[in-house]
């Protein structure tokens, strides 16, 4: 059935929640509102406000909760509205959650999803649109989900929430109104397994979140041109399937990555450096990150157009590196 | 005529010991450089956390601090499996990948000492979820100092178990200082026990010192949460007597402050008060006091001899 | 081991593991990647083109090219090379007709084409035979070394942020060989000669009617960057038939640079009234031998051919010794500049 994104998040809370009792829903608005962006709209009436609990504004004390919950047998899924807000729940994120189990040597298990939503087109304004997925990527003991599309919104939301971890499960605001086809049946996606989104033959693109589909409006210019791009769309990037990365690279002996996040310090950079290290000799080109300026995400409408990465910034960079006498195109002088 | 059984009353003089001298003993082996890191004693509170976990079951959950050894032990936590952590040896609870600030045992219900102040709470929140869910009577309590009440941990936590209704008992232990500095520096209320009125939560302040009182009056709201009428906020008066970590030392505190509180020990005092009061026989205690450094020695034989972890278990504990 | 050489073989990570698996040591080569880097495909067609000579020319690039059905079996069956006709259809795609008027020459091949010579092309004619009849040419040829001159461009570019050519190059250097060697800026012209201090290089443009040759006055106090400048816009203005009288006049030498072709070496015929003509050959990957040492690098040949009535070999030779000394340490020209 074709449904948007927030529909396959919205039925992958329900579902879940109808198969395991121990799944409940918690964060700011997310009961009798149904959520700022009507994600969990329903649920309330569905499963009663033992398992949707509506929250005081207080991020730290929701995840705190979330760890104390998931640690003493429930699977917390709880929402920060804004990616940005997990500013202000670095602590249970980073020193709690991802930490428990570690710290107290394997006795602790904590299967809890943070849901949040990020990502910048929508005039949000600097504290409302970040791409904060490499605050959380550097962090080991989390895992760090980022669907591109409907079907793997529901099938990697369903594997977060049976996921024994704590799984921080980043929906990009700017897709929630994709359509998409998914399945009527009950399926998951695992956690670190990327996808090939379309195969190709000279340069490997790897790309996270909406950027995926820039990439792939960017691939199409590109095939007309005789290059032809090979997409990956990790869905995960921790764990990341450096293994579908990898093999690509060896294949393509380019690579380009495309993420919204800004270029310092990026998830790109750790790519980047895991290809070289690991598959140094396979690179016929240097690699290259296609990512926002370093700074804020900004409000105006050509500001935001400026500093978001799109189709011709990823066909700016094949272009830089598929040169050779193998291409037809951009001919070096 | 007492309204305590003699078993209660044995039982509160064994944990305090029992606390006491875990805290003697590793203070003296880190003096010796077998315990390595940051040790921060219970010493001085332990009527504490001795009089309010009498009444738990291994079913409650607590949360912890960073001064979280008397809470471990009151809530019976194994000192063999805990020294050995504090040595970093693979016998410990946590496999030496934890320490002194980390001590978890989830089968008894403490979901952990933490290093962060006041993380404990919004946690203890999350388990009074789950209390709230099992339906089963079981109460929370997380352990904080009045440093504590400075963090935003403590405002949400509390704000939000107050709008949950949830069976937990924040449980602040006012030992005069917040790290180095005194409690009349950070804090512009004379009690915490103001603070939970603001979030119109009950809140009582008692001697945290007298573990009788402590135990009676938590015994009490420890029924009334378990049947659902929490949460509240009880203020525990007492005092610190160590630094604030092991090397600490305390030029920060005014002379003889130390020895004005010594004279009110609470082990001191709750055993002439078991002899003169309650009749008990000296011969009781000093088997309990035999019994305990016994304990403790076959504990640090225990730590000395476990073996370090491998290295690569580093490795091992990240995910589940 | 020689540095420049280094420096001008960067080679991909994978490029070097095929030429390490292949036993090939990549300072032969040439690069087709980004910033004439050596890419996997480079060593792939070199490997395939080991007997051959390799051009410094990037070679023809692998272009599949778009034909129609039709097209394709008449192409066959009249045994015509697709490569070399330009399509008329969507993108270029050869459609029958473009193969059919490749046809129709064939098969009229005995029919001629007779034009009067007239314009540009008749000028050339007449100026050219008047030249090789009066002045008895010599054409000293030299192999120079342009290893350097390729990567001091390519610094000099990426160091300026500009865009220079070759022929910007050689204007600069042999105007700076012309005013150390005055003898060579002259002209005889009714028994005459004349001794010039102004120093202007033409240059033989071609173009479809015939040679033109804008003149870049005053070369030697100009920088390399309105060297550039001048020309580009001479040889634009060339091109869309706009250059005035006074863009050609008062040529003192002319360079002409056949290096974008497959020619080695040439006798220029020299532009009257000069007394000089530099020819300029293509640049080629060879083997230098150098102190009993063999090493890669690249060459080109100068070819000067003078006016004998006008000059002896030996100023002729020295001259040409000066241009063949900048080509081989570019950077001099550096402390040239203004």
């Amino acid at each position: 059935m074709l449904i948007r994104y927030n529909k396959a998040i919205n039925s992958a809370l329900k579902e879940e929640m109808q198969k395991d009792p121990t799944v409940f829903i918690a964060g700011e608005d997310v009961a009798n509102a149904g959520g700022s962006f009507g994600i969990t709209r329903g649920l309330l009436d569905e499963f009663g406000p033992e398992r949707v609990i509506d929250t005081p504004i207080s991020e730290s004390a929701i995840v705190g909760m979330a760890v104390g919950a998931s640690s003493t047998g429930l699977r917390p899924v709880i929402e920060i509205m804004f990616m940005d807000f997990i500013a202000v729940c670095f602590d249970p994120i980073i020193n709690q959650a991802a930490k428990m189990r570690y710290m107290s040597g394997g006795q602790m298990t904590l299967p809890l999803v943070i849901r949040t939503q990020s990502g910048a087109g929508v005039n949000a304004g600097p504290q409302h649109s970040q791409s904060l997925e490499a605050l959380l990527f550097h962090i080991p003991g989390i895992k760090v989900v980022m669907p591109s599309n409907p079907y793997d919104a529901k099938g990697l939301l369903k594997a977060s929430i049976r996921d024994n971890n704590p799984v921080v499960f980043i929906e990009n605001k700017a897709l929630y109104g994709m359509k998409g086809e998914v399945p009527e049946e009950d399926y998951t996606i695992p956690l670190g397994e990327a996808k090939i989104v379309k195969e190709g033959k000279d340069v490997t693109i790897v790309a996270l979140g909406q950027m995926v589909n820039k990439a792939m409006a960017a691939a199409q210019t590109l095939e007309n041109n005789g290059i032809s791009p090979e997409i990956i769309d990790p869905r995960t990037i921790s764990p990341l399937d450096t293994e579908t990365i990898k093999q690509s690279v060896k294949k393509t002996g380019r690579l380009i990555i495309v993420h919204e996040a800004v270029k310092i310090g990026g998830v790109g950079a750790e790519i980047a450096a895991m290809v070289q290290e690991e598959v140094f000799d396979y690179l016929d080109a240097p690699i290259q990150r296609v990512a926002a300026p370093f700074t804020p995400v900004p409000y105006s409408k050509p500001l935001e157009n400026y500093y978001l990465p799109n189709e011709n910034d990823i066909i700016q960079a094949v272009n830089k590196i598929c040169v050779g006498r193998q291409f037809s195109i951009a001919g070096h002088s | 005529m007492s309204q305590f059984s003699n078993d209660t009353l044995l039982s509160l003089y064994q944990t305090m010991v029992k606390i006491r001298g875990f805290e003697e003993r590793v203070s003296s082996l880190f003096a010796d450089g077998l315990i390595p890191g940051f040790l921060h004693l219970y010493i001085g509170q332990e009527a504490v956390a001795s009089g309010i976990c009498e009444s738990l079951s291994k079913e409650d959950y607590i949360t912890s601090t960073h001064r979280g050894h008397g809470h471990c032990i009151a809530k019976g936590a194994d000192v063999k499996k805990m020294m050995a952590e504090l040595f970093g040896k693979e016998t410990g609870y946590c496999k030496g990948k934890g320490g002194s600030m980390h001590v978890v045992d989830v089968d008894l219900g403490i979901l952990g000492a933490n290093g962060i102040v006041g993380a404990g709470m919004p946690i203890a929140v999350g388990a009074g979820i789950t209390a709230k869910t099992n339906n089963d009577g079981q109460v929370v309590i997380p352990f904080f100092g009045e440093g504590a009440t400075g963090i935003g941990y403590f405002h949400e936590a509390v704000n939000m178990a107050a709008v949950l209704k949830l069976p937990i008992i924040f449980v602040c232990e006012s030992n005069q200082y917040a790290e180095f500095t005194p409690r009349e520096t950070h804090l512009p209320v004379k009690t915490i026990v103001e603070r939970g009125a603001a979030y119109g939560i009950q809140s009582y302040l008692i001697n945290g010192n007298d573990v009788l009182e402590v135990y009676q009056t938590m015994k009490t709201i420890i029924n009334r949460t378990r049947n659902g009428e929490g949460p509240f906020l009880v203020e525990c008066v007492t005092n610190r007597w160590s630094g604030h970590f092991e090397g600490d030392p305390q030029r920060y505190r005014p002379e003889g402050e130390i020895d004005e509180w010594k004279k009110n020990d609470p082990i001191k005092n709750f055993r002439s008060l078991l002899l003169s009061e309650y009749h008990i026989q000296e011969s009781s205690l000093l088997s309990i006091e035999e019994a305990i450094r016994s304990e403790l020695d076959d504990a640090e034989k225990f730590s000395r001899e476990s073996p370090l972890p491998d290295e690569l278990s580093t490795l091992e504990d990240v995910y589940a | 081991m020689n540095l420049l050489i280094e420096k001008t073989s960067f080679a991909s990570p994978r490029a070097r593991a095929l030429a390490k698996k292949l036993g090939i040591d990549l300072s032969h080569y040439n690069g087709s990647g980004p910033n004439g880097r050596i890419i996997e495909e480079d060593v792939i067609y070199y490997t395939q083109h080991l007997n051959s000579p390799i051009s410094d020319q990037t070679p023809p690039k692998k272009q599949p090219r778009k034909i129609t059905p039709l097209a394709k079996n008449i192409a066959t069956i009249e045994n015509i090379d697709i490569e070399k006709i330009q399509g008329t259809g969507q993108d270029g795609k050869i459609v029958s007709t473009d193969i059919l008027k490749q046809i129709e020459p064939l098969h009229n091949h005995t029919d001629k084409k007779k034009i009067r010579l007239a314009g540009v092309r008749k000028v050339i004619a007449t100026r050219m035979a008047e030249s090789k009849r009066n002045a008895p040419h010599v054409t000293l040829t030299v192999k120079t070394e342009v290893t350097n001159l390729v990567n001091y461009r390519n610094e000099y570019m990426k160091k300026h942020s500009i865009k220079i050519s070759f022929t910007d190059l050689l204007i600069k250097m042999v105007a700076a060989s012309l005013q150390q060697h005055p003898k060579i800026n002259v002209s005889l012209e009714e028994d005459m000669l004349t001794y010039y201090s102004d120093i202007n290089i033409g240059v033989a443009v071609a173009q479809e009617e015939g040679l033109i040759v804008p003149v870049i006055h005053q070369a030697n106090q100009k920088s390399l960057e309105q060297i550039s400048v001048d020309l580009k816009d001479k040889v634009n203005k060339a091109r869309a038939g706009k250059l005035k009288p006074s863009d050609m006049e008062n040529s003192r030498f002319t360079i002409s640079n056949l290096g974008m072709y497959a020619v080695d070496a040439f006798t220029p015929v020299i532009n009257q009234p000069e007394s000089a003509i530099l020819g300029v050959g293509r640049m080629i990957e060879d083997i230098i031998v150098e102190n009993s040492q063999i090493r890669i690098g690249k060459t080109m040949v100068l070819s000067l051919s003078f006016d004998h009535r006008v000059m002896d070999g030996a100023p002729a030779a020295e001259f040409l010794g000066k241009i063949k000394h900048f080509i081989e340490n570019p950077e001099e020209i550096l402390s040239l500049q203004n």
